[in-house]
């Protein structure tokens, strides 16, 4: 079976945090999801996760978790990568 | 790139009782990730003060305690060499913040609620080095080349300039609609907290702003607020959703920008009024907190992220509230100059 080989570009909000991973060779798979590939970024990058939680967003839209990357279409192969966070003053 | 890291020591954060090291630490955890970060931070501030080559063939990074008496450390020198074309640039910082100063304070409300530490107690945060076998290392994050574009002020939207100054190595203009739209936010929103995204660009300019000592400059042009963002006393939630949308309007509008970074307040009371003038006003001042710095460091954990806050500002003159521009300085965020522009 051929496998096309697939990039996936995962970066922060700025685009100043990004890493392009290939799928297949750079420690991520077509079986690992979409929760599995923002670890990858978020170790690579040594970013804290801070016990937060994590999404991908490609277009706009949301990105489920559980989604292998298989199932990724070639158009959502931009994320941005980011958590739900509180500012405050204390 | 290759990185070369000269490596002698191992890094601990303590908190302890006495200001040396008799007895046992409250608090002791490895502070080697802290120090990585200073590493990060000073190659950023090196890349955007136009010292230090945006993508290097080669860095080598030293790092040298200044002891306040050794293994204590008062501050920590970063010296970094980048190679490019067969050129070497070198550029040093002393860093006397860092990562472990908020842990310090984050422990100490822990040991407090606790009541391990009486209210009045005084405690020591210290951070010590170790020396250790060269082949242990720091785990550095990678050294991504920054995204600044060659650009035109004028391309970015930029007419004229207005009110106030530029940091030799970091100027940063303000477009004056954002710094209206946050003050009046702020106001709006009296003790409550608002915010939303902020566009913007890192641009290269093919000369040096007057008063300024490097081409690159950062514009922040434009506030996105969205009623997602669900705002408290004391506490502004972003929702990611509508942050990713504020990623399309920067898209949308075709200027090369993107959400640069966040904006929130931190309150105004307008039945008072004196929130500058009164010390014992409630409200906290437009300084960031440490759910602040959790806030940034995880949505935009590039070292090159400023942090605007909008609220009151002890000894600010007037009636009204301030916004002021944090930007990573010495392993923490300090408020700089900026200077504002109309488009
Ligand atoms: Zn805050």
């Amino acid at each position: 079976m051929v496998t096309a080989t697939r990039r996936i570009a995962m970066s922060d909000l700025s685009r100043q945090k990004r890493l392009e991973a290939e799928v297949g060779t750079d420690g991520l798979s077509d079986r690992h999801t979409v929760g599995q590939a923002v670890e990858h970024y978020l170790d690579a990058m040594r970013i804290r996760q801070n016990g937060l939680r994590w999404t991908a967003f490609s277009r706009g839209v949301k990105l489920d978790s559980k989604t292998e990357l298989s199932d990724i279409p070639e158009a959502d192969r931009e994320w941005t990568v980011m958590p739900e966070v509180s500012a405050g003053g204390r | 790139m290759e990185i070369e890291l000269d490596q002698t020591f191992a890094y601990l954060h303590e908190v302890r009782r006495e200001p040396d090291l008799t007895g046992m630490p409250l608090y002791s955890a490895a502070a080697d990730g802290d120090v990585a970060e200073l590493v990060e931070e000073a190659s950023l501030w090196g890349v955007l003060a136009g010292r230090l080559p945006a993508a290097p063939d080669a860095l080598q990074v030293q790092i040298t305690p200044h002891w306040v008496r050794e293994p204590i450390i008062g501050s920590l020198e970063i010296t970094l060499a980048a190679r490019r074309r067969g050129k070497t640039m070198r550029f040093v910082q002393r860093f006397p913040h860092g990562r472990w100063f908020r842990e310090a304070q984050r422990q100490l409300q822990l040991l407090r609620d606790q009541k391990t530490v009486g209210p009045e107690e005084t405690v020591y945060s210290m951070l010590l080095a170790l020396a250790c076998d060269r082949s242990s290392t720091l785990r550095l994050a990678p050294f991504p080349t920054p995204c600044i574009a060659a650009r035109s002020l004028a391309a970015c939207g930029v007419r004229t300039l207005g009110a106030g100054r530029l940091l030799a190595d970091r100027p940063v203009l303000v477009n004056q609609t954002l710094i209206e739209d946050t003050l009046r936010k702020c106001c709006e929103a009296d003790t409550r907290e608002t915010g939303g995204a902020v566009l913007g660009q890192m641009i290269r300019l093919d000369q040096a702003l007057p008063g300024t000592t490097t081409r690159i400059v950062t514009v922040l042009s434009a506030s996105v607020d969205d009623h997602r963002h669900a705002g408290d006393t004391m506490r502004f939630t972003f929702d990611p959703a509508a942050l990713a949308a504020a990623a399309q309007i920067a898209e949308l509008r075709g200027l090369g920008e993107t959400v640069q970074t966040v904006y929130h307040t931190h309150g105004w009371k307008n039945a008072c009024g004196n929130c500058n003038q009164n010390p014992r006003c409630p409200l906290a001042e437009a300084d960031p907190s440490l759910q602040d710095y959790q806030l940034i460091e995880s949505l935009f954990p590039s070292k090159s992220t400023l942090l605007p806050i909008a609220g009151r500002k002890l000894g600010a003159p007037g009636r009204s509230p301030v916004l002021r521009i944090h930007a990573w300085r010495g392993g923490r965020l300090q408020a700089i100059p900026w200077q504002a522009y109309s488009d």
